[in-house]
C-alpha cells in the first residue's frame, strides 16, 4: 500500500560543514519483499512498505518484527532477502552507507548512553560521529537539540543522575542532531510523563512536516494524535497500512459495552464505570460503542484478553 | 569516505572516544602490575626466572583488562552514524594498548633495575610475549563485542584469554622457556607468529558489524 | 522449629539448587574443564605415570579448573548488582545474605563435583595401558579438589567485596603468580612439584586442612559483607585461627624439615645416579632403579633382553649396568662408561616404542663399542657411522626389539667464537645420541632382520663386523647379503 507523500528537496542543510549537497534528494523510503530471520527463526516475511514525508506509526505485538524492521532501516542490520531503498540509497551497497547515515536519526529501545558522560558530552560525541567536526557548529547544534527536548538546564548533568524520562529525552535529542530528514524512533515515549509526552508529540508533529518520521510504539494514543498513517505488523507481515481512523474502523460494529461479564472467549476488559468493553460478537444486553484505534488493533490481531479493572 | 574528512573526523573523535572508554579495569590491573613488580623477591636482586614469571603474568593481566576498553555500550546509536566502526574501535584499542604497554614497560623497568646484571634477561622476547597477550585480550573481547556490545562480552573475552594462557602452563618448556634455555628462540618464533595472527584478528573484528 | 524458619530453609534449599544447576552448566567452567582434561590427557597419554610426579601435577590442575569456576562464581555473585537488578531484588523476602550463602554453597558443591570429575578423568586416562610407579597419594589429589573449591569461594567473596568484573581475573592471575613465584612455599594452597631430587617430600595432611581453613575464611568473609553478626565474625576468626594453626603444623612438620634438607642438598651438585640403588640381575644384566621405580625394571628388561640374547656369549659378560638417572645432576664420564642410564620417564600407548628402541640402542652400542647417549666421539658435533659394518650390526640388534629408524635432524643457530656471527648448524639426534648413519646401512639391517640365519652369521663374524675399520662392502659377504643401495660415505667425523 502506498501512503505518505514523496517530497523532493533541493538540499538538506545539516550544518555549515555537513551541507549534503545541492542535488535533489528524494525523501522516500522503500521496502520491497523484505525478509529477515535470526538463525532458524523467521522474523519478517516478504514485507513491502513505502514511507514518505510525515509521521508513520508502527504498531504490533511483541515479536512482530517492529524492532527488526527499524534496525534494518537504520542500517544496523542487513536483510536476508528483498530490497531497501533509503533516501535514494541502497543500504546493501557499503559505499552508500555513510550517505544514508548522514541523513538518519535513530533512537533505539536501549540507546546505551554513557552514564559517566554529561548530557552535553554525549551529544557532542554523537555530533562528532555525525561528522560535525567544527566546534562552533557543534555547540550551536547541541544547544538547539537540547532546547527542542527541554533539557538545556541539564546540559552539564551526568547522565547517571538524570531521571528515566530525561534520559529518554536525551536519546531523542541525539537522534535530532544534524537535523536528519529520516528519523526512526523505537518506543520513544517510554518513561515520559504526560506533560513530557505532550511536548514530545508537538516536537514530532513539527518534525513530520518536512521529514520522514517512523515511530514504533505500544501507545495507541500516540498513534491517534501524531500519525497520519499507521502500519500494523504481525508475525513479520503487514496486517494493516492506512490511517488511524481506518484502523479504528476495522472494529466498526464490533465494539460493545455490557453490564455483564462476557463469555471468556471474547476480548473484553472492565472499564472505570464498572461496565465491560467487549470487542467481538455482540453479547447479550450490550450497547453499541464507538471503536477506538485500540479496538481496531485488537480486532485485527484477534487476541483473547483476560482482564480485570 | 574522503580522506580529508576522515582525518578531521579522526582527530575530533579521539577525545570523546577516549573519554567513553571504561578505564577502571585497566587502572586496577595497572596497580596490580606495579605492585607485583615491587613484590618480586623484595630485598634481593631479582633472578631471571622470577622476572620472567612476573613480566609474563602482568602481560596476560593487562591484556585481559585492556579487553574492557573495546566495549562500546552506546553501539546501538554510534553504529548508525557516518563515522566508521573501525575508526571508533581502533581508537579504543590503540588507547588501551598504549596504556597497557606503558604500564608493562614501567613494571619491567622497575624489575630490571633490581635484577641480576650478569645474565641475559630476554627483554626482547618478553616484549613480544607481552604484546601478544595485550593484543590477544583486545581481540578476544573485540570478537565477543561483535555479537553483544555489553560489558559481559569483555568477561567472555577475558575468559578466552585466560583459558589460552592457562592452557600453555601445561607445556612450559615450549611456550615459557627462560632466556638461557635452548627453546628460547623457537618459542619466540611461535609468539611472533601468534602476534601477527591476533593482530590480524583484531583488525578484522574492528570492521562494520551488520547482522 | 518455627514455620517461618522452615519456610526459610526450604527457600534457601530451592535457591541453592537453582544456583547449583546454573554453576554446573556454566560454559566458562566447562571450557576450563575441557582445557585441563584435553591438555593433560594429550601430554600424558604417551608417558607412563609416575605417581610421585603426577599426583602433584594433577593437583595443580585444580588451579586451572578453579580459575574457570572462580569466573563463573564471581559472575553469579555479581548478577544481582548488574544494571537495575538491585531494584528488582530489594523488595523480595529472600535477603541478600541468604542469596550469598546459597551461591556460596552451590559453588562449593559445583567445585567439588567438577574438581573430582577432572581429577578422576586424569587419573583414569593415566591408568590406560600403564605400569604406574611411585607413591599414589590420595591426600594430594584431595588437595587438588580443595584448591578448586577455594578458588570458587574466593570468587564469591571477591564478588561481594569488590563488585567489578575485573576483580576475578586479577585474583586468578595473583594465584598463578604466587604459585610460580614461591613454588617451594607450603603456604600456597597448592604446591607445585619440586624437581630437586627424586621423590622430594610433599606437604603433609595438615596442608589439606590448611586449605580447608582458607575456604572457611573466605566463605565467611563473603557473608561478612552483609553484616558483622557474632556468628559470622566468629566463623572468620575460627577459620583464621585454624589456617594459622594448620600452616604452622605444615611448616614445622617432619616433611618440611626433609624438604629443607632436599633444598639444601640441591644446592650441592649430586651425581645423576645417586639413590638408584634398588638392583636386580637378570639374563646377565644388572638393572638398578630409584626405590619408587622398581615397577619399570621388567619393562627395561623387555627392551634389553632380546639384544643381549642376540650377542655372542663372550660379549654378554662385559655389558654395562642399566642404572636409572635423574634429569639433572653431575655426570661422571666413568658413570657413563659403566652404565646405561634410562631416565625417570617411559612411554606407553605408542610412546613405549621410542623408549624401548632407545634402551635397546644403548645396549647394542655398548656391545659393539659405539658411543652412547652422552658420550661424544668426534666432538660435540658427534660422529658418523656411514660406511662402517658395525652400523648394520647395531641396527640389526635394535631390530630385535623395535624397528630401527633414521636419525632425526634439526637446524640450530650457533654463535661463532671470535666474531660472534651466527651460523646454521644441523644437529643430528639418533637413539645413540649425536651419531649419524645413512639409509643404506638401515636398508641392510632391515634385510638382515628378515634373514633366518642372520644371528648366526653375525655372532660368527662378530670380531670383524664390529671392528671400526671394517666397511660395509667387506661385511656383506660375512652377512650373506648382496650389494643393494650404493654404499654411503661418512659426511662427518667417522666414529672410532
Amino acid at each position: 500500500m502506498l501512503c505518505g507523500r514523496e517530497h523532493d528537496t533541493q538540499s538538506v542543510m545539516l550544518s555549515k560543514d555537513t551541507l549534503i549537497g545541492v542535488a535533489s534528494v528524494k525523501l522516500s523510503v522503500r521496502v520491497e519483499g523484505m525478509a529477515k530471520g535470526y538463525g532458524s527463526r523467521r522474523v519478517i516475511e516478504h514485507l513491502d512498505l513505502e514511507l514518505g514525508v510525515g509521521v508513520t506509526g508502527l504498531l504490533g505485538p511483541n515479536g512482530a518484527g517492529k524492532t527488526t524492521l527499524l534496525r534494518c532501516l537504520a542500517t544496523a542490520a542487513t536483510v536476508d532477502a528483498g530490497r531497501l531503498r533509503i533516501l535514494d540509497h541502497d543500504p546493501a551497497n557499503r559505499a552508500d552507507l555513510p550517505g544514508i547515515r548522514r541523513r538518519l536519526g535513530y533512537l533505539p529501545q536501549n540507546p546505551g548512553l554513557y552514564a559517566h558522560f554529561t548530557a552535553e558530552q554525549m551529544l557532542d560525541y554523537m555530533a562528532i560521529l555525525k561528522e560535525m567536526t567544527d566546534r562552533t557548529a557543534r555547540r550551536q547544534e547541541i544547544d538547539r537539540v537540547l532546547t527542542e527536548v527541554d533539557l538545556s538546564d541539564r546540559a552539564r548533568t551526568k547522565i547517571r543522575k538524570l531521571s528515566g524520562g530525561m534520559r529518554q529525552r536525551l536519546g531523542i535529542a541525539q537522534a535530532l542532531i544534524g537535523d536528519p530528514p529520516f528519523i526512526i524512533l523505537d518506543e520513544p515515549t517510554v518513561g515520559l510523563d504526560p506533560e513530557q509526552r505532550m511536548r514530545f508529540r508537538a516536537l514530532v508533529s513539527n518534525l513530520g512536516e518536512r521529514r520522514i518520521v517512523l515511530l514504533s510504539t505500544h501507545q495507541t494514543e500516540d498513534v491517534a494524535t501524531l500519525c497520519e498513517r499507521v502500519v500494523v505488523l504481525c508475525a513479520g507481515t503487514v496486517r494493516f497500512d492506512g490511517t488511524p481512523e481506518g484502523l479504528a474502523r476495522e472494529a466498526e460494529g464490533m465494539v460493545w459495552l455490557s453490564a455483564q461479564r462476557p463469555a471468556s472467549t471474547e476480548i473484553f476488559w472492565r472499564t472505570s464505570d464498572g461496565r465491560y468493553r467487549v470487542v467481538g460478537p455482540r453479547p447479550e444486553h450490550a450497547e453499541d460503542a464507538s471503536p477506538s484505534i485500540e479496538d481496531g488493533y485488537l480486532r485485527l490481531l484477534g487476541n483473547t484478553v483476560r482482564s480485570g479493572a | 569516505m574522503h580522506l580529508m574528512r576522515l582525518g578531521r573526523l579522526s582527530v575530533a573523535a579521539v577525545p570523546p572516544v577516549i573519554r567513553a572508554v571504561d578505564w577502571t579495569p585497566l587502572a586496577a590491573a595497572s596497580v596490580t602490575t606495579i605492585a607485583l613488580a615491587l613484590l618480586t623477591t623484595p630485598g634481593q636482586p631479582i633472578q631471571v626466572q622470577n622476572l620472567t614469571v612476573t613480566a609474563r603474568m602482568c602481560g596476560v593481566l593487562l591484556g585481559v583488562a585492556a579487553g574492557f576498553a573495546v566495549v562500546d555500550t552506546a553501539d546501538e546509536i554510534s553504529a548508525v552514524t557516518p563515522a566508521p566502526r573501525w575508526l571508533r574501535q581502533s581508537i579504543r584499542a590503540l588507547g588501551a594498548f598504549a596504556v597497557a604497554a606503558a604500564v608493562w614497560a614501567v613494571a619491567v623497568s622497575v624489575m630490571v633495575a633490581r635484577a641480576v646484571t650478569d645474565v641475559d634477561l630476554g627483554i626482547g622476547g618478553l616484549i613480544v610475549e607481552a604484546a601478544f597477550w595485550i593484543i590477544t585480550g583486545l581481540s578476544c573481547a573485540a570478537c565477543a563485542v561483535r555479537f553483544q556490545p555489553v560489558r559481559m562480552a569483555a568477561v567472555a573475552g577475558a575468559a578466552v584469554t585466560l583459558g589460552l594462557a592457562v592452557s600453555t602452563v601445561f607445556d612450559r618448556e615450549r611456550f615459557w622457556p627462560l632466556p638461557q634455555d635452548d627453546q628460547w628462540q623457537a618459542a619466540h618464533v611461535i609468539w611472533g607468529v601468534g602476534l601477527v595472527v591476533v593482530t590480524t584478528v583484531l583488525l578484522l573484528t574492528n570492521r562494520e558489524v551488520r547482522r | 522449629m518455627s514455620e517461618r524458619s522452615v519456610s526459610k530453609r526450604r527457600s534457601l534449599r530451592a535457591l541453592l539448587m537453582f544456583e547449583l544447576r546454573l554453576q554446573l552448566r556454566h560454559p566458562i567452567s566447562w571450557a576450563f574443564v575441557a582445557i585441563v582434561i584435553g591438555w593433560r590427557v594429550t601430554t600424558t597419554w604417551q608417558w607412563m605415570p609416575d605417581w610421585s610426579v603426577e599426583m602433584a601435577d594433577t593437583a595443580l590442575t585444580g588451579l586451572v579448573v578453579g580459575a574457570g569456576l572462580m569466573l563463573s562464581a564471581n559472575l553469579a555473585t555479581l548478577r544481582d548488582q548488574r544494571g537495575d537488578a538491585g531494584e528488582l531484588f530489594d523488595p523480595v523476602p529472600i535477603r541478600v545474605d541468604a542469596r550469598t550463602i546459597a551461591t556460596l554453597l552451590a559453588c562449593v558443591v559445583a567445585g567439588t563435583v567438577l574438581g573430582v570429575a577432572v581429577i578422576a578423568a586424569q587419573v583414569g586416562s593415566m591408568l590406560v595401558n600403564s605400569t604406574p610407579v611411585g607413591r599414589f597419594d590420595l591426600a594430594e589429589l584431595a588437595n587438588g579438589v580443595l584448591v578448586t573449591i577455594l578458588m570458587t569461594t574466593v570468587g564469591v567473596a571477591a564478588g561481594r567485596w569488590t563488585p567489578g568484573l575485573i576483580a576475578a581475573p586479577i585474583v586468578i592471575l595473583l594465584f598463578f603468580w604466587a604459585v610460580f613465584q614461591f613454588a617451594t612455599s607450603w603456604l600456597l594452597p597448592v604446591v607445585p612439584r619440586a624437581d630437586l631430587v627424586v621423590g622430594a617430600p610433599r606437604p603433609p595432611a595438615w596442608h589439606a586442612l590448611y586449605v580447608l581453613a582458607l575456604i572457611l575464611v573466605f566463605g565467611a568473609a563473603a557473608v561478612l559483607r552483609h553484616g558483622h553478626g557474632p556468628y559470622r565474625v566468629g566463623l572468620v576468626t575460627v577459620g583464621t585461627a585454624l589456617a594459622v594453626l594448620t600452616a604452622t603444623m605444615s611448616l614445622t612438620s617432619p616433611e618440611a624439615a626433609l624438604m629443607r634438607k632436599a633444598i639444601d642438598r640441591s644446592k650441592t651438585p649430586t651425581s645423576i645416579i645417586e639413590g638408584a640403588d634398588h638392583c636386580v640381575s637378570s639374563g646377565g644384566v644388572t638393572y638398578c632403579s630409584f626405590p619408587s621405580y622398581t615397577g619399570w625394571i621388567p619393562l627395561w628388561e623387555q627392551a634389553v633382553a632380546p639384544v643381549v640374547a642376540a650377542l655372542p656369549s663372550e660379549v654378554r659378560t662385559t655389558l654395562p649396568t642399566v642404572r636409572q638417572r635423574t634429569a639433572t645432576g653431575m655426570i661422571d664420564p666413568q658413570v657413563l662408561a659403566d652404565n646405561i642410564l634410562p631416565g625417570t620417564t617411559w612411554g606407553r600407548n605408542g610412546g613405549e616404542v621410542a623408549s624401548r628402541r632407545w634402551l635397546a640402542a644403548q645396549m647394542a652400542a655398548a656391545a659393539t663399542g659405539l658411543p652412547r647417549e652422552g658420550q661424544y666421539s668426534g666432538g660435540r658435533a658427534g660422529c658418523d657411522l656411514r660406511g662402517q659394518a658395525r652400523a648394520i650390526v647395531v641396527l640389526w640388534l635394535i631390530g630385535q626389539v623395535e624397528r630401527p629408524v633414521l636419525p632425526g635432524r634439526s637446524s640450530v643457530y650457533v654463535r661463532e667464537r671470535g666474531n660472534g656471527a651466527e651460523r646454521a648448524r644441523t644437529n643430528v639426534q639418533s637413539d645413540f645420541g649425536a651419531v649419524d648413519y645413512g639409509a643404506a646401512e638401515l636398508a641392510y639391517a632391515e634385510r638382515l632382520l628378515t634373514t633366518a640365519d642372520a644371528g648366526d652369521r653375525i655372532r660368527a663374524g662378530w670380531r670383524k663386523l664390529v671392528d671400526p675399520a671394517t666397511n660395509v662392502d667387506e661385511a656383506l659377504p660375512i652377512l650373506g647379503l648382496t650389494a643393494g643401495s650404493a654404499a654411503s660415505k661418512a659426511e662427518g667425523t667417522p666414529c672410532t
